[in-house]
């Protein structure tokens, strides 16, 4: 294992930025798309207002976010004959929570869907979502596996297939009560392990039963299948099915090109459903206009493209991986959110990544961007030299590196 | 797959990020979209479902008389309005409305119902401020009351017919309130509310606040003192006459200005669909007559101005029966030779038909036409009859001997008033109007018309004083107008009473009259113009213009003399003019 040293790059520096950026637009966007007649005072229970605690949860991200970025990354490399396995526990953990969430009593429901588990004095009403978890779990798992086995990811009984099990289970876990947060899993664990060097058409072929299963879902729950319908004639049903998707572009279009103004947005109450969640997207071009939106999209683009900075520039295979899903698990999800805001696709219940309210979102996204901080930060030391790409484990590396 | 194989696995990863920062690209491109191709039709449906519409109602302006008195107002009525749209329960409102406002809950629910997609339905105008009260106290979503302007004229019927009256959707149809309505119209106001999806309001739209605009206010010329008297002493003669109907005009002989203009009967506005519309005619200004004996002293002045006639120059009445070529003329009593002043002081047929043969066509014509007959006067109101001239090309000698007696020809109250005016005020024709002047609502004078410019002179001052002294004060003091003598004040006059011609022609109605007096008074500075023209009085109680109109004339200038503290004329008396002049019921 070659000595390595962290220290800021641009590209470190940019994506702390960005992801603080994000952050603190989501402490205001949240305040901001709160807004109600009927809401009681800020100083009343403040524990229990939603703004209040996206500003606590932001913070708390923001902390986490320094934490992890200056942690070195390697902790989660798979070590041979070791208790020592931070992934795999994890893995453990999320498979768990996962499955308990399901169970009637534990899991707690929702807006329709059973995705919390509570936390702490049922009072504050905490909840945690295990699907936000799933999200890190798969990243560093693929990441550290592939990392691990090396060449053996183009064998496919004995490397592909294994993973993609896990990644199965997951996603049917996640996909029973999320459907949408499952397709993000997948479709970033089927990226990173193309990335990694799997066959294509290992990976197609595997990708049928995802698909079959995903199809499964789609038909199993009627309610997926209206989205599918209100999203193809959402007027069909004004008051109805198509209401969630012509509100929402009424709030993109209220805001015109300049946006009405911070807080003057008008669809915040009591029109726009999930404005300060899933659609608060929407709220942003009401009220920053297409400029606002705009700018927060080319964020994301922005993060995308030093995320894949960082990954080229990667001082070992995990690094790079780790930084790969980091980079597609925030891209994917921003992008799938756009797109339902804009009803560009069906409605899945997907949130803008670290300005939607709810707390397990900012801090296991501030998890992933501190991930990718850090291996922007790591460098091979330069005695070594800087093309060096050798496995932490001492695997061979693959074909092109021979 | 050995060439994906073989390469930088890398290149997949930057495929990947390439694809993913173009999606990024064209989800801003479909922002854009959404807004330039969908925008406005999105942004129309925000606005249906965020705002509500609310119009502010503006108050018509007021009509007032020329001493500031109400008579035409705007007030505020509290009426019930449902949206039915949100109203929970239909069947349990209509139950309720129909608790608080005694009435069959059978003919609520109905309307309730079918009103559905109205969001502003109102139930019931003008309730009550205690059925209000309980409306609001019901606390039924959807159920709202509002004030609601109305019209209310105060005096009721007084110048009913002058003043019109406005329908119930705001607009003015006849009158005043049809005339001046550019004036006394406002504009309602407008407020647009942003509403949550609650339809809680919670601010007002950008530009949302619109407000009224108050109609202006109209001053007439209008006395309602005046006016009430005349319509009093109208009422009082055609009761006692059992006449069809009466009009009267009173108005100033210097300025053309009109401080009474009645119609008996009269309709009150307020209550106009209680009224046959025939009784909406302002009759003083619409329906002109065949004016008979007032119209003799503007022939006799116009000969005496000619020289064709004059002074003194006596005319043979050929005791009462006057065979002129084909036709028979006939005074009612026979006289024999007349001064040229005492055919007009008795009033004498023949003798006028004899003025006029010496005067002709020509200078007949002339002084009809100089005296404003035969076409509209210009008074600012709508509906003006110009009367009936014959064009001068179809004027016969019969015409010669019928235009000297006031027949062949039709003119309107007014015309006749305004015709007299000319030996009131020195020789002019004036202009009459009744609109003095509009005030903004806040009471600024936006618009003076108090002093229209006359049309000219039509008889020399000599003649106007000639005529005054020798002819038409005599007729008060020792003629026909003896009715109208006053104690204190000099009057002069003409009576008239002119058959009724037959719609249609063909000669004249049986026992059909209509019995007019014209006057004017003080002699020495006359300030009033009288006219009363009484139609269809009873024969059998009284007809002559004389007996019937005089006595009304008598009362009015008494009342109003007094009223406006003009100085008596009369020498000797030494009692309070005031007091002196007021007895008009002797």
């Amino acid at each position: 294992m070659p000595p390595t040293r962290t220290e800021p790059s641009a590209t470190s520096t940019a994506i702390s930025i960005i992801a603080a950026a994000l952050i603190a637009l989501g402490i205001v966007m949240v305040f901001s798309a709160s807004a109600s007649l009927n809401a009681p005072p800020l100083t009343q229970n403040i524990l229990k207002n939603a703004s209040f605690r996206q500003a606590m949860f932001s913070i708390a991200g923001l902390i986490t976010l320094l934490m992890v970025g200056l942690c070195p990354y390697q902790s989660w490399r798979i070590r041979a004959h070791s208790w020592k396995q931070p992934t795999y526990w994890l893995l453990l953990v999320v498979v768990g929570l996962l499955a308990a969430v399901l169970i009637p009593g534990i899991g707690e429901e929702r807006n329709g869907a059973r995705r919390w588990l509570s936390l702490g004095p049922g009072s504050l009403g905490l909840g945690f979502q295990p699907s936000e978890l799933a999200k890190l779990a798969v990243v560093v798992f693929v990441a550290a596996r592939c990392a691990t086995i090396g060449p053996r990811i183009q064998k496919f009984w004995t490397g592909l297939l294994p993973m993609i099990l896990v990644l199965g289970m997951i996603g049917a876990l996640v996909g029973k009560e999320d459907f949408g947060t499952a397709a993000l899993l997948f479709g970033v664990g089927f990226c990173m392990l193309i990335g990694a060097g799997a066959r294509l058409w290992h990976v197609a072929l595997l990708s049928l039963p995802a698909i079959a299963g995903a199809v499964g879902l789609v038909i199993a729950a009627p309610y997926r299948v209206q989205r599918v319908m209100s999203f193809l004639d959402p007027m069909a049903d004004p008051q109805g099915a198509g209401y969630h998707q012509i509100q929402s572009l009424i709030t993109i279009a209220s805001g015109g090109w300049s946006g009405r103004g911070l807080g003057a947005g008008i669809q915040k109450y009591g029109y726009l459903p999930e404005g300060r969640t899933d659609f608060i997207f929407a709220v942003i071009c009401e009220e920053l206009g297409i400029v606002g939106g705009a700018a927060v999209i080319l964020l994301f683009a922005i993060l995308v493209w030093q995320g894949r900075k960082a990954m080229m520039r990667a001082d070992s295979e995990l690094g790079r991986l780790i930084a790969l899903g980091a980079t597609l698990m925030i891209g994917f999800q921003a992008a799938m959110n756009v797109a339902v805001v804009t009803v560009s696709v069906p409605t899945k219940g997907i949130g803008l990544p670290f300005v939607s309210a709810g707390g397990t979102g900012v801090i296991f996204f501030s998890i992933l961007v501190g991930l990718l901080v850090n291996v922007a930060r790591t460098r091979v030391s330069d005695t070594e030299g800087a093309s060096d790409n050798t496995h932490l484990d001492g695997a061979h590396p693959i074909g092109w590196a021979a | 797959m050995d060439a994906l194989r073989s390469r930088n696995p890398n290149s997949i990863v930057r495929l990947l990020c390439g694809t993913l920062i173009l999606a990024f690209v064209a989800l801003i491109g479909r922002l854009i979209y959404i807004n330039e191709r969908q925008g406005s039709t999105l942004l129309a449906r925000a606005d249906r479902q965020q705002r509500s519409y609310h119009p502010l109602r503006h108050r018509r302006g007021l009509i007032v008389d020329s001493r500031g008195r109400m008579i035409a107002g705007t007030l505020l009525r509290k009426s019930i309005f449902a949206d039915p749209k949100v109203i929970p329960d239909k069947e349990e409102a209509s139950q309720r409305l129909s608790e608080i406002l005694g009435v069959d809950s059978g003919e609520i629910a109905p309307d309730l119902i079918a009103a559905d997609d109205q969001r502003f339905f109102v139930i019931k105008r003008g309730v009550t401020d205690e059925q209000a009260e309980l409306v609001r106290g019901t606390g039924i979503h959807g159920l709202g009351v509002f004030d609601e302007p109305y019209r209310i004229y105060p005096m009721n019927s007084l110048a009913g017919a002058l003043l019109g009256f406005v329908a119930a959707d705001g607009h003015g149809v006849s009158g005043i309130e049809y005339q001046c309505e550019s004036w006394l119209r406002g504009e309602n106001g407008l407020k647009t509310i942003i509403r949550d999806a609650g339809r809680k309001a919670f601010w007002l739209a950008d530009g949302g606040y619109r407000p009224p605009r108050d109609g202006m206010h109209v001053v007439l010329t209008i006395d309602t003192e005046i006016q009430a008297v005349v319509e009093k002493e109208l009422e009082e003669c055609i009761t006692k006459y059992q006449a069809q109907s009466a009009v009267a005009i009173v108005m100033h002989p210097g300025t053309g200005a009109i401080l009474a203009m009645a119609n008996i009967p009269s309709f009150d506005p307020n209550r106009y669909q209680d009224s046959q519309p025939a009784r909406y005619r302002n009759r003083a200004i619409t329906d002109p007559y065949e004016p008979g004996s007032t119209f003799k002293p503007f022939i006799a002045a116009g000969g005496l101005a000619e020289n064709s006639v004059h002074l003194g120059e006596s005319f043979n009445c050929e005791n009462g029966t006057y065979v002129e070529g084909a036709r028979v003329l006939h005074d009612h009593h026979p006289y024999g030779v007349l001064s040229f002043e005492e055919v007009l002081i008795k009033s004498s047929n023949i003798g006028m038909a004899k003025i006029g043969r010496k005067m002709g066509n020509e200078r007949l014509y002339k002084y009809v036409k100089a005296f404003g007959f035969g076409e509209k006067t210009g008074i600012d109101i709508a509906g003006e009859d110009p009367g009936i001239v014959q064009p001068f090309n179809r004027w016969t000698s019969f015409t010669t001997s019928s235009i000297p007696m006031g027949q062949e020809i039709a003119v309107t109250p007014l015309q006749l008033a305004r015709a007299f005016c000319v030996f009131a005020n020195g020789g002019y024709l004036v202009q009459p109007f009744v609109i003095r002047a509009v005030l903004a609502p806040d009471g600024r004078l936006v618009s003076d018309f108090s002093n229209p410019p006359n049309k000219g002179r039509v008889l020399p001052e000599k003649i106007v004083a000639q005529m005054k002294e020798k002819v038409l004060e005599p007729i008060v003091e020792i003629g026909t107008g003896k009715a109208s003598r006053l104690a204190h004040y000099r009057v002069f006059g003409k009576t008239g009473t002119a058959q009724i011609a037959r719609k249609g022609g063909g000669g004249y109605e049986k026992d059909a009259y209509v019995s007019s007096f014209v006057a004017a008074a003080p002699a020495d500075n006359p300030q009033l113009v009288v006219i009363v023209a009484v139609t269809r009085p009873k024969k059998s109680i009284g007809y002559y213009g004389g007996t019937v109109a005089a006595p009304v004339v008598k009362n009015i200038l008494a009342h109003s003399l007094a009223y406006l503290q003009i100085d008596p004329d009369k020498s000797g008396s030494h009692e309070n003019p005031t007091v002196a002049a007021a007895p008009a019921s002797d």
